[in-house]
C-alpha cells in the first residue's frame, strides 16, 4: 500500500469531508427519531461550509493526485468554492421545507451530487471524469423523483433516459479518443494527439464529448430534460440543480478542451460559438412564451447556459475568467429566483406567473429580492448580472466574435421581456389577498445574504475578481 | 492662497485607514441592518441608527486629531479595470474634509436622539432611521471623495436619500408634492453639474481632483468648467434661481429638516465649490459669478423671511440667506471665512430647526400666530432657540457672528464695495426677521387653542438642544481673533490671515442690534401701531409671494413642459410603441413557434440530440478541413 503514502490526504480535504458528511447524514437517517432528523439540514450545512473552508485552505495549491487523475488548481477550487456557496445557501433556505422523502435521504443525495460535482471539477482523466458524472448526476434523478407526483415522476424519467443517452455518447467519445491515443490523462492524450494528423475519429471524439458535457449544462440542442426537470421536481431540488451541478460541467470542459484537445480548438471553439447561440436564442425566445415560473427559470437557465458558453467560444484565459465570474453571478441570482419560488409555493401560492400578482403588497423585501435577481439576470446595472455580461461581451469582442457579442446584446433585450412580465405582475398587478406572506426565517437570510451579495458583486466585482485572480 | 487643497499629500498610516472607513461604513451597515430588520425592531432601530453615528462621530474626532498633528491620508482602491477604463474609488481626508466629518457626524448624531422623542409612535420609524443613516453616509462619501466622478454618484444619493427623507410623510400630498420639487429642481443644477464632469473629462482626460487641480488649464476653459459645477451647487445649496424647492421641502419631518437644510445636504454645494476652489481659481470669473449669485441669494431669501408666517419657512429662508453668505465669501476669496460660516451655521441652524421642531411638537402648528407667549412654558426650549438666534442675527460673542464678519470683511478688503454693502443690509434684515420670530413665538400673550397645556420636550429632545446651543455659543471662538484664528489656519494651512477690521466689525455689530431693535418695537411693545405697514403695499405683496418665483416657473417652465409632454405622448404612443409591440409581438410568436419542438416525448428529445450531433459532426468536419 505504497500509494497511499504517496497521496496527499490534505488538497483531498474538501472531497473527504462532504464524502464524510453524505455518510453521517445518510446513517442519521436510519437512526435518528423524526424529531432529531429535521437537524440533519444543519448538520449538512455544516459539513458544506466546512469544505468550503478547506477550499480556502488549499487555494493557491497547484498539485495532481492518484498519478494525474485528480487535479488540484485554482480553476477547479474556484468553482469548487462556487458550488459549495451556492449549495449552502440553497440547504439554509430549505431548513424548514417540507421534504416527501426523509430528510436524511434529501440532503446526504445532495451531498453525494455535490462530490460528484467536486470530483468533476478536479478532473484530469476521461475514467475518474466519466466516474465523477455519473456520481453526479445519479442523485439527481432520483431527487427529481421526489415529489410523490406524475409530474416529478415523469421528470426523473425523462432526466434519467436521456441522460443515460447523453452518459453512452460520452462514453463513445471518450473511448474513441481512448483509441486514438492509448491514454486516457487529459495532458498524456495532448501529447499524443501533437504527435498525430487530425482526422475524422478525433472530430467524432470531440463532438460526443461535447453532447455527453452539454447535455450537463443543458445547451440546445441537448437542453430538453431540463425545462421538465425544473418544473417537475421538488423545489429545493430545482434549486439545486439550477445552481450547482453546471459548475462541474463547465469546470471539466476547461479542464479537458484546452488541454486535450488543444490540436482541434477551431473546431470546439465554433462548435461551442454555435451552441452559444442556439442556446440563447431559443432559451429566450421560448421563455417569452412561458406561464409557468419555474418553466420560464427553467428556458432562462438554458439561455445563460448560452452567454457562458460565449466565453468557451472566446477560448482565452480571459474568456474562461469572464465565464467563471458570470457562472457565480448567474447561479446566484437564480438560485435566489428559485428560493423566492420556494418561499411562495411552500406558503400555498401557485406557480404560475400570475399567481406572483401583488406579491410586494404581501411580502415586500421577498419582491424586492425576486426584482433584484431578476433585473441581475437581465443585467442592467448596478447589479453583478450587468458586471459578468460586461466582462463576457467585452471578451468577446476582444477575440473578434463581435458578432458573438452582438447576439448576446440583442438577446438579453429579448430576455427583459419575459424576466419583466414576472417584475409587473409583483409590482403593478393587484393582490388577491393583502394578507401578509411569511417566510420562514433562514430561508429570509439566504435570499438576503444573496441580494447583498449580488449588489456587492455589481458595484465592486473587483472584491471578487481579486480572488480568482482575473 | 489655499495650500492646502493643491496637490494632496498622500500618506496612509494602516491604522487611519480603517478609522477613515470605518467613518463611512457605519452609517451604511446601520441602514442594511434597518432595511432588513427594520419593520420588526420599530422603535429599537433608534438604537442601531444612533450607536452606528455616534461611533463614527467618536472616530472623526480621531481623525480630526490626525489632521491636526499634520497628517493627511488618501485611501484609493481600483473600483473596476475594463480595457484603459481603471476609474478609482477613494477617500481622502485633510482638513477640508475633516472639518466636515465633525459637522456632518455631530449633527447627525444629534438631530437622531431629538427624532426618538419627535417620531415617537411612527409607524414607519425602522425606514425612517435607515434613511437618516444612508444620507448621512451619502454625505460623508461626498465630503470624502478625491474624485468628481464619485463626488457625483454620492450627490446623487444626498439627493435620493433626501428625496425619501422630505416626502417621508408621502400620505400628505403636500409632503410628496415638495420632495418631488426638491429632486425635479436640483436635477437642473445637476444636468450642469453632470456637462460640466463631462467637459472636464474631455478636457482633462480625468476626474482625479489631485491631477486636475495640478493641471494648468486656460482661464476662459475653467471657468466655463467651474461655472457648470456650480450649477450643481446652485441646486444643492438653494442659490438663486434654483432656491424655490428649499422652503417646500419644510413639509419633511423638522428633524429632517434640521439634518438636511443646516448640515449636510444644502451644505454640500458649498463644500463642492470649497472643494473644486483650484479650479475656480484657474478661472477667475467664475469666482465673480459665485460672489454675485450667492450675494443675490442672501439679499431676496432675507427680504422673504421678512413676511414669512411659517415657523419652518422663515428658518428656510433664513438658510437660503445665510447659505448665500457662504457663497459670498467663497466668491470674494475669502475661502476660510466661507467654510467657517458652514461650520458655525450648521449648529446654530441645526438647533433652531429642533427648538422650532420641539415649539411644533408642544403647539401642534407651523403658524407662528398661533403661538406666542411660550417662553415660560418651555424653558430650555426658548432660552435655547434664543441663543441659536442671536447666533443667526451675528451679536457677539455667538458663533455666528465670527462667521459672518469674518465674510463681510472679506468683501470689504477684497474691494467689493456693493456686494459688502447688500451684506450689511442683509445682516439687518436678519437681525429683524429672527426676532420677529423670537418675540412672537416666546414673547407677549398666548394665541392658539393648544397654549394652554404646553410643557417643555422630553429630555431625549432637550439635551440635543442644549448641546447645540452650547456649540451656538463657543463654536464661533474657533475662528476668532482670541484663539489666533484657529479655524482659518487649520483650513488653509497658511498663517495669513485677515486681521480684524473695527469698522466691519463695528458696522455689523451695530446693524444687528438695531433689527433686534427694531423687531422689539414692532413685535415686543405696542409703542409702534399693528397698521404700520400696510398689506395692500407693493413691496409686502411682492415679498409675501416670494417674488413671484413658483408662478414665473408654473407659466414658463412647467405649463410648456407639459404642453410639449402631450405631444411627444402621442407620437410616442402611436409609432414609437407600435414599434416595440410589433417586436414584441412577433418575438412572442417565434417562441411559440420554437415551443412546439418541446413534445414531451423523450424519444423526440433523444431523436434531436441525435441529430444536432450528426449536423455538428459534419460542420466540424468543415471546419478542420478533414474529409
Amino acid at each position: 500500500m505504497e500509494w497511499l503514502q504517496q497521496v496527499n490526504w490534505f488538497v483531498l480535504a474538501p472531497e473527504l469531508i462532504i464524502f464524510s458528511f453524505a455518510i453521517i447524514v445518510l446513517v442519521g437517517e436510519l437512526f435518528l427519531s423524526a424529531n432529531a432528523k429535521r437537524s440533519l439540514g444543519v448538520v449538512t450545512l455544516i459539513g458544506l461550509i466546512a469544505s468550503l473552508a478547506s477550499v480556502a485552505g488549499i487555494w493557491n495549491i497547484e498539485t495532481t493526485q492518484f498519478n494525474g487523475m485528480f487535479s488540484v488548481d485554482l480553476t477547479a477550487n474556484i468553482l469548487k468554492a462556487i458550488l459549495l456557496v451556492t449549495t449552502s445557501l440553497m440547504v439554509l433556505g430549505a431548513l424548514k421545507s417540507r421534504f416527501s422523502m426523509g430528510e436524511g435521504e434529501f440532503f446526504s443525495l445532495i451531498l453525494f451530487s455535490v462530490l460528484g460535482t467536486m470530483f468533476m471539477a478536479s478532473s484530469a482523466d476521461l475514467i475518474m471524469l466519466f466516474i465523477a458524472l455519473e456520481l453526479t448526476v445519479l442523485p439527481a434523478y432520483v431527487l427529481t423523483a421526489g415529489r410523490r407526483s406524475a409530474r416529478s415522476s415523469e421528470a426523473a424519467l425523462k432526466y434519467f433516459l436521456l441522460g443515460i443517452v447523453a452518459s453512452v455518447i460520452l462514453l463513445y467519445g471518450m473511448t474513441l479518443l481512448f483509441g486514438l491515443t492509448g491514454q486516457t490523462n487529459f495532458i498524456a492524450i495532448a501529447k499524443e494527439l501533437a504527435k498525430q494528423k487530425i482526422d475524422a475519429t478525433l472530430a467524432v471524439a470531440m463532438l460526443m464529448i461535447i453532447v455527453g458535457l452539454g447535455f450537463k449544462v443543458a445547451a440546445v440542442p441537448f437542453h430538453f430534460w431540463a425545462p421538465d426537470v425544473y418544473e417537475g421536481s421538488p423545489v429545493p431540488v430545482a434549486t439545486y440543480l439550477a445552481a450547482g451541478p453546471k459548475a462541474g460541467g463547465f469546470a471539466a470542459i476547461i479542464h479537458l478542451f484546452p488541454v486535450a484537445l488543444a490540436s482541434v480548438k477551431p473546431a470546439w471553439a465554433m462548435v461551442f460559438a454555435a451552441l452559444a447561440v442556439l442556446s440563447m436564442t431559443v432559451g429566450n425566445f421560448v421563455a417569452l412564451a412561458q406561464n409557468q415560473i419555474r418553466r420560464l427559470l427553467g428556458y432562462s437557465a438554458i439561455a445563460h447556459t448560452g452567454y457562458l458558453l460565449i466565453g468557451l467560444a472566446v477560448a482565452d484565459q480571459i474568456g474562461y475568467s469572464s465565464m467563471i465570474f458570470y457562472f457565480f453571478v448567474y447561479s446566484l441570482a437564480a438560485l435566489g429566483a428559485f428560493l423566492v419560488v420556494l418561499a411562495t409555493t411552500e406558503r400555498g401560492i401557485g406557480e404560475s406567473v400570475t399567481d406572483f400578482a401583488g406579491l410586494h403588497k404581501r411580502a415586500p423585501m421577498v419582491a424586492f429580492a425576486m426584482a433584484v435577481f431578476l433585473f441581475s439576470l437581465v443585467g442592467l446595472p448596478p447589479l453583478a448580472g450587468f458586471m459578468g455580461k460586461l466582462f463576457l461581451f467585452s471578451a468577446a469582442v476582444k477575440s473578434n466574435l463581435i458578432w458573438l457579442a452582438v447576439v448576446a446584446v440583442l438577446n438579453s433585450v429579448v430576455s427583459f421581456g419575459y424576466y419583466v412580465t414576472v417584475i409587473r405582475q409583483m409590482y403593478l398587478a393587484p393582490p388577491v389577498t393583502d394578507k401578509a406572506m411569511p417566510v420562514s426565517a433562514p430561508l429570509y437570510l439566504s435570499i438576503m445574504l444573496i441580494v447583498a451579495a449580488i449588489i456587492v458583486l455589481g458595484v465592486y466585482p473587483t472584491a471578487f475578481l481579486s480572488i480568482i485572480n482575473l | 492662497m489655499v495650500d492646502a487643497l493643491a496637490p494632496f499629500v498622500t500618506t496612509v498610516t494602516p491604522w487611519i485607514g480603517h478609522v477613515m472607513s470605518l467613518i463611512l461604513l457605519l452609517p451604511v451597515a446601520s441602514f442594511l441592518i434597518l432595511v432588513v430588520f427594520g419593520k420588526k425592531m420599530g422603535e429599537r432601530s433608534s438604537y442601531v441608527a444612533i450607536s452606528a453615528v455616534a461611533a463614527s462621530f467618536l472616530l472623526s474626532i480621531i481623525a480630526v486629531l490626525f489632521v491636526m498633528g499634520g497628517g493627511r491620508a488618501e485611501l484609493s482602491f481600483t473600483w473596476l479595470s475594463v480595457g484603459d477604463f481603471h476609474p478609482t474609488f477613494g477617500l481622502l481626508l485633510d482638513p477640508l474634509s475633516a472639518m466636515m466629518l465633525i459637522v456632518v457626524t455631530l449633527v447627525s448624531m444629534l438631530v437622531q436622539i431629538f427624532s426618538v422623542g419627535y417620531m415617537h409612535g411612527d409607524k414607519r420609524i425602522g425606514w425612517f432611521f435607515a434613511c437618516l443613516s444612508m444620507f448621512t453616509a451619502s454625505m460623508l462619501l461626498v465630503v470624502y471623495s478625491p474624485n468628481f466622478a464619485e463626488t457625483y454618484i454620492a450627490w446623487e444619493g444626498v439627493g435620493v436619500f433626501s428625496y425619501l427623507l422630505i416626502g417621508f410623510w408621502f400620505e400628505k400630498r403636500s409632503a410628496s408634492q415638495a420632495a418631488k420639487k426638491a429632486f425635479m429642481v436640483t436635477r437642473v443644477g445637476d444636468l450642469g453639474f453632470a456637462i460640466g464632469l463631462i467637459l472636464l473629462y474631455v478636457v482633462a482626460g480625468t476626474l482625479d481632483m489631485n491631477k486636475i487641480f495640478g493641471m494648468d488649464l486656460q482661464a476662459p476653459l475653467a471657468a466655463l468648467i467651474a461655472i457648470l459645477i456650480f450649477c450643481g451647487a446652485v441646486g444643492k445649496s438653494a442659490q438663486f434661481p434654483l432656491h424655490v424647492w428649499l422652503p417646500d421641502a419644510m413639509e419633511g419631518p423638522t428633524p429632517v429638516s434640521a439634518l438636511i437644510h443646516a448640515a449636510t445636504m444644502v451644505a454640500a454645494g458649498v463644500y463642492l465649490v470649497a472643494r473644486s476652489y483650484p479650479l475656480f481659481e484657474m478661472g477667475p470669473v467664475s469666482l465673480e459669478v459665485v460672489a454675485i449669485i450667492g450675494t443675490i441669494t442672501a439679499f431676496i431669501a432675507a427680504s422673504i423671511a421678512l413676511t414669512a408666517t411659517d415657523i419652518k419657512r422663515v428658518l428656510a429662508y433664513s438658510t437660503v440667506s445665510q447659505l448665500g453668505y457662504m457663497m459670498m465669501g467663497l466668491g470674494v476669496g475669502a475661502f476660510a471665512a466661507g467654510m467657517f460660516h458652514l461650520f458655525t451655521h450648521a449648529f446654530f441652524k441645526a438647533l433652531l430647526f429642533l427648538g422650532a421642531g420641539s415649539v411644533i411638537h408642544a403647539v401642534h402648528s407651523q403658524e407662528i400666530h398661533d403661538m406666542g407667549g411660550l417662553g415660560p412654558r418651555m424653558k430650555i426650549t426658548s432660552l435655547t432657540f434664543i441663543i441659536g438666534g442671536l447666533a443667526l442675527a451675528g451679536v457677539p460673542p455667538f458663533s455666528g457672528f465670527w462667521s459672518k464678519d469674518e465674510i463681510l470683511l472679506g468683501a470689504y478688503t477684497s474691494g467689493h464695495t456693493a456686494i459688502f454693502w447688500v451684506g450689511i443690509l442683509t445682516a439687518l434684515l436678519t437681525a429683524f426677521y429672527t426676532f420677529r420670530l423670537i418675540f412672537i413665538v416666546f414673547f407677549g400673550k398666548p394665541r392658539g387653542h393648544h397654549v394652554d397645556h404646553v410643557h417643555e420636550s422630553p429630555p431625549v429632545m432637550s439635551v440635543p438642544l442644549i448641546i447645540l446651543g452650547t456649540l451656538a455659543l463657543v463654536a464661533g471662538m474657533v475662528g476668532s481673533p482670541y484663539l489666533g484664528h484657529f479655524f482659518q489656519v487649520f483650513i488653509t494651512n497658511s498663517h495669513e490671515v485677515e486681521h480684524a477690521n473695527m469698522f466691519v466689525m463695528g458696522l455689523s455689530i451695530a446693524v444687528a442690534i438695531t433689527g433686534i431693535f427694531a423687531a422689539w418695537l414692532k413685535y415686543g411693545t405696542r409703542l409702534l401701531p399693528s397698521g404700520v405697514i400696510s398689506k395692500d403695499n407693493p413691496i409686502y405683496k411682492l415679498l409675501v409671494n416670494k417674488y413671484y418665483f413658483d408662478e414665473l416657473y408654473y407659466y414658463v417652465l412647467i405649463k410648456p413642459t407639459h404642453a410639449i409632454a402631450k405631444y411627444v405622448l402621442s407620437f410616442d404612443q402611436k409609432i414609437i410603441d407600435g414599434a416595440v409591440n410589433g417586436v414584441a409581438w412577433v418575438s412572442t410568436k417565434v417562441g411559440s413557434g420554437l415551443r412546439q419542438i418541446q413534445t414531451g416525448y423523450v424519444q423526440n428529445y433523444a431523436l434531436y440530440m441525435l441529430a444536432g450531433l450528426i449536423v455538428l459532426i459534419i460542420w466540424s468536419f468543415k471546419i478542420l478541413g478533414v474529409y
